[in-house]
Parts: C-alpha cells; structure tokens; sequence
C-alpha cells in the first residue's frame, strides 16, 4: 500500500473537531517546511497518549497514573459525597473551583436518543457497582443544564430512588422551567453551593 | 429606538443598497416582485435576525448565484447601537457593536418588531398552526428570552419523539424526557398565557373600533392538555408508543378566534378577519409599548392592499398616535388615505432603492400623473 504521506496526514489532521481541510493542510505543510523537529516530539506525544492515558476504574476520569486517578487515591476527601458529571471537561471545571471537596463519576455523555445514545452507552452500570461497595450518602448531578443533561439527571435519579441516597441537582440558570425574564448563567461554585434535593 | 441605516448586500433580489428611513412612517413603493417585501425582510433580519416571511435554508436569503449575504443596521436612540449580520450556506454570524455575538437575544432586548404579511389573514379561518405562528410572534415580543424557551421545548420534544420510535422503549428514560417535556412546555404555556394577558383589553377595544362597534371578538388560549401535562402524557403512554410521536404539548395548541361568541373559525367573512388580525396586531404594538416601554419597529407588508381604505387609515392613525418607526410596502400610494401625512418614500425597482422625498409631494405627484412611473429627486440615498 503506497499512501501518499502528505495526502494521509492531512486527512488525520482534519478528522479532528474544529479543523477543516484547508487548516489541516496549513499544518501539515508548516510541519513540513518550517518545523520538523516538532513532528518527532508529536509523534512521540501521541504516542504515550495512546500507551499510557487511560480512563480510571473507578470514575471513569481519563488519567496517566495507572488504574485509578489521582483524585480516586486521594485520601482527604469526603468519601461520602459522589459527584456525577457528564464530561471530562465538567469534572476538570469543578475541581478549578475548589468547591467540592467529594468524589466524582464521569458518565462520559448524556441521554440523547437523537443521537442514539441510551443509558446502556453512560457509565452507568458502573456507578452503580459503586454504590454498592461504598459509603457514599449523597450524589450530586452536576450534568449540564440542557435539555439532555436534565432529562439524564431525572433518569439517575429514579434509578436512585430505591437507594437510600439522598440526591441531589446542582442548581444552574436552567431555561428548563426557568425564569422568563433571566436567562443568566450562575457560576458553577454558586451552582454547587445552591444545589437542590429532588 | 429605531432604524437609522440600513445596508444590504446579495440579500435576496437586493444587489447593495442603502436605506436610510424616517423615524416615522416610510413608504416602500414598487411594482411586484421588485423587491419590496425583501427589504422588509432584510429590515427585519437587521432587527430580530429572522425574515418576517420563514425561510427553510439561509440560502434562500442570498442573492441568486452569490454565495453570502450582508445586513448592516444602525440603530438610534438612548443608547445606539449597530447589528451586522452575514448570511452564508453555513449559516450566520451576528455583530452587535461589532462584536460578534452569539446571543441573539442579547438583540432582542434592545428592539422589538410586530409584522404584518397578507398570508396572516389566512389564520383566523386556516390551520391552528398559522395561529400558533402568531401567538408566538406576540409572546415573543413581549418576552425576548421567549424564543430561547420555545426552542429548548422543541428540543426535547425531537428527543422524546425519537425515543418513541426506538422498537424497545426504556421506561424510566421515557419518563425522564416526559418530565423535561412538562417543565419545559410549562414555562412556555405560561408566557403564552401571559402574553394573552397583556394583549386582551388592546384587543377587544381594538376589534370594536376598527368595526364601528359592530363586532366585539375575544381570543382564547387552548391548551392540547388542560392541567398537568405530565400526568396526561402518562395516561396516552400506550397510544403515543402505538403512533411513535407525542401527542399532547404546546406545539399543538390552538388560540380560538371569536366573534360575537362564536368561534369566527367556521362563521367570519374576509372582511372581518381582516378587522381580527389587524386589532391583533394593533393590540401587540400597544402591549408592547406597554410592557416594555420600548417602541416596536412595524413592518407592514402590502397592508393597505389587504384592507379596505378605511381600515387602512385606522392602522395608519394608530401607527401615528403611537410614534412607531413603521415600513409600508404598496404598489400604489393611491392606495393610502388621501390625507395622510408626510413619511418618507423609497421606490423599489429591480432590486435598487431609490429615495427620498415626502409622502405627501409624492402623492401630490402621483395624482398628477397618469401612470406610476414618476420621478423623485434624489437626496444622498444610492
Ligand atoms: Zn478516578
């Protein structure tokens, strides 16, 4: 098979979200041209991406420290609260905030049959496998205010009504239901501090 | 708040023009399919980012074989402000003070439209959904974050109806999306009502006058479901699996016209549909005005070919009490009250503006003419 090296590594680039054909190719040749060192210290990244970045066992957080994440090792925090997100990127907001000081469980996704995404494509049979072997005595659904994201938190939460949990909704500007005159977003410190029980 | 300039460029059959309107009333004067109902969806697309005739794909906003399209507007008032929009097959991108936005509703707080097109009179007598389209456009205007809300509800109602059509339904899913749906629904059940609210006594006044006191007309909201929409959900659970969709939400409800007590759907003529719309519309203006304190820009597409000149005049005399920066298309300005006052005229031909002179030396000279074609002098405009 003889690709042609150019061709294929533009068409790479530009499977990535947010580039197109015409990036793809900018970078490619600016590798080419101007920078070739950069294309070993790339290759070489991506490489331990592929080898050693790895989602937890436990909260599905993505990490490069072996089985389980460093926040998952921790031994100061609150053991008894577990927060459930629904991307990499939330878990990474909260921490910055300092807040929450509890556990995580990244569900990687919300409901969305548009998308065909059901509760068996969530992590959440393993979030379940957790409470059982855990103390956890209360869950916070931080997932996004959107439409998916609330409809996923009420799904967890009747799955979670027979557990004696209490559980909780992060509180957020939601439109759903919201006020017709404010639309604003509250920060996500505030929204955790105001979270409310079902 | 009103519109100072307005710019377009590709937008529909308007090659690059530029449009530089009175405060008050501005005449847009031309024979059919010229290109005046596209300037008024290029005002309206600078003002609310949408054409008041719906569109399915942006690029039938675009000039015919060009591939984007340009809207400036200049807004004046307490605080000016400007609006850019560029149109292309990808979609659209908005300025605010040159800025690029990404909230749109941000726009909606400024300024607030109430439009007038001839396929609105089909409402009263037609399908609810033509109803729907209205008492949305007036929940809306009173509401700016409305639309955010309305959106988000069809949002959910995709992924529900969706969820539906899966061959093997998750129950507990289902109920998940249902309960969103009813939160949802509420907020938007809720402005509506509100907003009916707020336009009632406008209306009822307003069909009185405009008929002489000869009819008296109320709206009534009709909710699909009364009560709690989740629990009725809950009781068509097998009948909405059986026919795959949802059957029950805003998306379906109906506002009643009525006349003299009895629903005018079945019984109004054309005439007095035309008095139900126009006080509709009337009554939105002054529930605007009312509520927000803001003056609404009025687009009135063929409005006086649509009414009798006496209506006409009764639209015009309450666009005058109320100072509103008002665009009117027509083909003739015979059409309108003889003595009307002084506005501001712009010819559309072939896609080109041309300006400007006062509507009362246009019509003076209109009279003095036998056929349309007559010559204005330009003043800095194109
Ligand atoms: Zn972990």
């Amino acid at each position: 098979m003889s690709l042609d090296p150019i061709q294929h590594t533009i068409e790479q680039f530009a499977k990535l979200p947010g580039i197109g054909e015409r990036t793809a190719l900018r970078l490619v040749l600016h590798l080419i041209a101007q920078d070739k060192n950069l294309i070993g210290l790339l290759s070489e990244a991506l490489v331990q991406l592929e080898q050693k970045v790895a989602e937890c066992e436990l909260c599905h957080m993505i990490t490069a420290d072996g089985a389980r994440c460093s926040i998952c090792r921790s031994v100061s925090r609150d053991s008894k609260i577990l927060c459930v997100v629904a991307r990499v990127q939330d878990l990474m907001a909260l921490e910055a905030t300092s807040e929450f000081r509890g556990f995580y469980h990244v569900l990687h996704g919300v409901l969305a049959p548009m998308e065909g995404i059901g509760p068996q494509d969530l992590r959440i049979a393993s979030l379940f496998e957790r409470l059982k072997q855990s103390e956890i005595s209360e869950i916070i659904l931080a997932t996004p205010s959107t439409v998916e994201g609330e409809a996923t938190a009420l799904y967890l939460a009747q799955e979670l009504q027979n557990h004696l949990i209490k559980v909780t909704r992060i509180a957020s500007g939601v439109p759903v239901g919201g006020d017709l005159q404010f639309a604003d977003r509250l920060t996500l410190s505030r929204a955790m501090a105001l979270r409310r029980g079902f | 708040m009103n519109l100072r300039r307005l710019k377009a460029v590709y937008f529909r059959n308007l090659k690059s023009i530029i449009l530089d309107p009175a405060p008050g009333l501005n005449l847009l004067i031309g024979d059919n399919g010229h290109g005046k109902t596209n300037l008024l969806d290029a005002i309206a697309v600078g003002a609310q980012l949408k054409p008041i005739r719906p569109v399915k794909h942006n690029s039938d906003l675009i000039l015919f074989g060009e591939r984007e399209s340009q809207i400036d507007a200049e807004f004046a008032g307490t605080s000016p402000f400007t609006v850019s929009v560029h149109l292309d097959l990808e979609g659209k991108k908005v300025r605010l003070n040159n800025k690029p936005t990404r909230d749109p509703f941000a726009l909606r707080e400024k300024i607030a439209q109430v439009s007038f097109v001839p396929e609105d009179l089909a409402a009263v007598m037609g399908s609810a959904g033509l109803r729907r389209r209205l008492l949305d456009q007036i929940t809306a205007s009173l509401y700016p974050n409305y639309a955010l809300y309305y959106r988000q509800y069809e949002k959910v109602l995709l992924q529900r109806n969706r969820l539906l059509k899966q061959p093997l339904v998750d129950l507990v899913e289902l109920s998940s999306f249902t309960q969103v749906l009813a939160q949802s629904a509420h907020v938007i059940e809720k402005a509506r009502v509100l907003a009916l609210l707020h336009i009632k006594s406008y209306y009822e006044d307003g069909v009185s006058r405009l008929s002489d006191a000869q009819l008296t007309g109320q709206l009534t909201y009709l909710p699909s479901s009364a009560g709690d929409l989740k629990a009725s959900l809950e009781k068509l659970k097998v009948e909405e699996r059986a026919r795959k969709t949802t059957l029950l939400g805003p998306h379906l409800d109906d506002l009643e016209f009525s006349l003299n007590g009895h629903p005018a759907r079945f019984s109004a003529s054309r005439g007095q549909a035309r008095v139900l719309i126009l006080a509709l519309k009337i009554a939105q203006l002054r529930a605007v005005f009312a509520h927000r304190s803001l003056s609404p820009l009025l687009l009135l597409d063929d409005v006086v070919g649509e009414l009798d000149p006496d209506n006409a005049f009764r639209l015009l005399q309450v666009v005058d009490q109320l100072q509103t920066q008002t665009f009117i298309t027509t083909t003739h300005l015979s059409a309108l009250p003889t003595d009307w006052r002084a506005g501001r005229v712009f010819r559309v031909q072939g896609g080109a503006v041309s300006s400007s002179i006062k509507a009362d030396e246009a019509q003076a000279l209109e009279a003095h003419t036998s056929h349309q074609t007559f010559f204005y002098t330009a003043d800095g405009c194109l």
